[in-house]
């Protein structure tokens, strides 16, 4: 009897796995095709990272998501984020920190609007694309830094939303590059 | 064992009641769905930006988001359309997503 009731208890166990498993198989084969898209332009082709997030400040409950534009022709790449915090901001400019390197853009703003109890701030930066192929290729966790009136708004990323996110977008990256 | 009853007796009522989550989507697939394609052109010329938005579903029982042209147009501040893409994602009738590509300038 009570062997039945472990076996039975593994078998539920094993039913409750397997979609995850199968969701972990898709994320670690990196299919990066999911994570952009491409369109061909008169003057180059237009790629777009689909919006990441991972970016957080904790203290003060702050999150941030970005995408990226990029047209071949280009030298700079557009980084459009959205930013939700609870405070009033008005928001100047963005820096990038990495571990050998950090590079500021100043922000144009898009729209700001309400969502629920927070506040939803999208803007719009400009950043070389070298400099971005830069920020995305190191293995050490980087900043990003809002300087707002209100003060400056430090957003951290965990180890290993980061070891996936900059493995993928380094390799999008690498793929543009190699088709410029 | 009348618990691990319970549990599955809850489970498979629960898979029966509910639907499951689907996505608007050219093809189809019962294990897993990622699909593209497009909703519309316009005679616009050109694109330097690109937007998107995307609406979720889990189970068929919560659907929550906005998916439309103008939220995907709003996000990357884009005043004209050249074309729109759309992408249907579902995972196994647990999980679904629709997302729409707005490019333009």
């Amino acid at each position: 009897m009570a062997n039945n009731q472990v076996k039975m208890a593994c078998f539920a166990r094993h039913l409750f796995f397997v979609p995850l498993l199968l969701l972990t198989c898709t994320i670690n084969g990196q299919n990066i095709s999911k994570y952009y898209t491409s369109s061909l332009q008169e003057n180059g082709t237009l790629y777009f990272i689909i919006p990441q997030s991972g970016f957080n400040n904790n203290k003060i409950n702050g999150k941030l998501t970005y995408d990226i534009t990029y047209l071949t022709t280009n030298d700079t790449a557009t980084l459009n984020f959205s930013y939700f915090d609870m405070a009033n901001r008005d928001i100047d400019s963005v820096v990038f920190i990495g571990v050998n390197k950090k590079c500021s853009s100043s922000v144009k703003k898009i729209f700001i609007e309400t969502k629920k109890q927070k506040w939803h701030y999208r803007y719009s930066s400009k950043i070389l694309f070298t400099d971005l192929i830069n920020f995305f290729n190191q293995s050490d966790n980087p900043k990003i830094i809002l300087y707002t009136k209100q003060g400056a708004v430090e957003l951290n990323i965990k180890a290993r939303t980061w070891k996936k996110q900059s493995s993928v977008t380094t390799k999008i990256l690498t793929l543009i590059k190699y088709n410029k | 064992m009348k618990k691990v009853k319970m549990l599955v007796l809850v489970a498979g009522s629960a898979l029966l009641l509910s639907s499951c989550a689907v996505v608007k989507s050219p093809l189809s697939g019962v294990w897993y769905t990622q699909v593209k394609a497009p909703v519309a052109v316009t005679s616009n010329s050109g694109s330097t930006k690109v937007g998107t938005s995307e609406a979720t579903s889990i189970l068929g029982i919560i659907a929550t988001g906005d998916a439309s042209i103008d939220a995907a147009a709003k996000s990357a501040g884009i005043t004209k359309i050249h074309h729109v893409d759309e992408e249907g994602m579902s995972v196994l009738g647990f999980f679904a997503r629709y997302k729409v590509f707005v490019y333009g300038e």
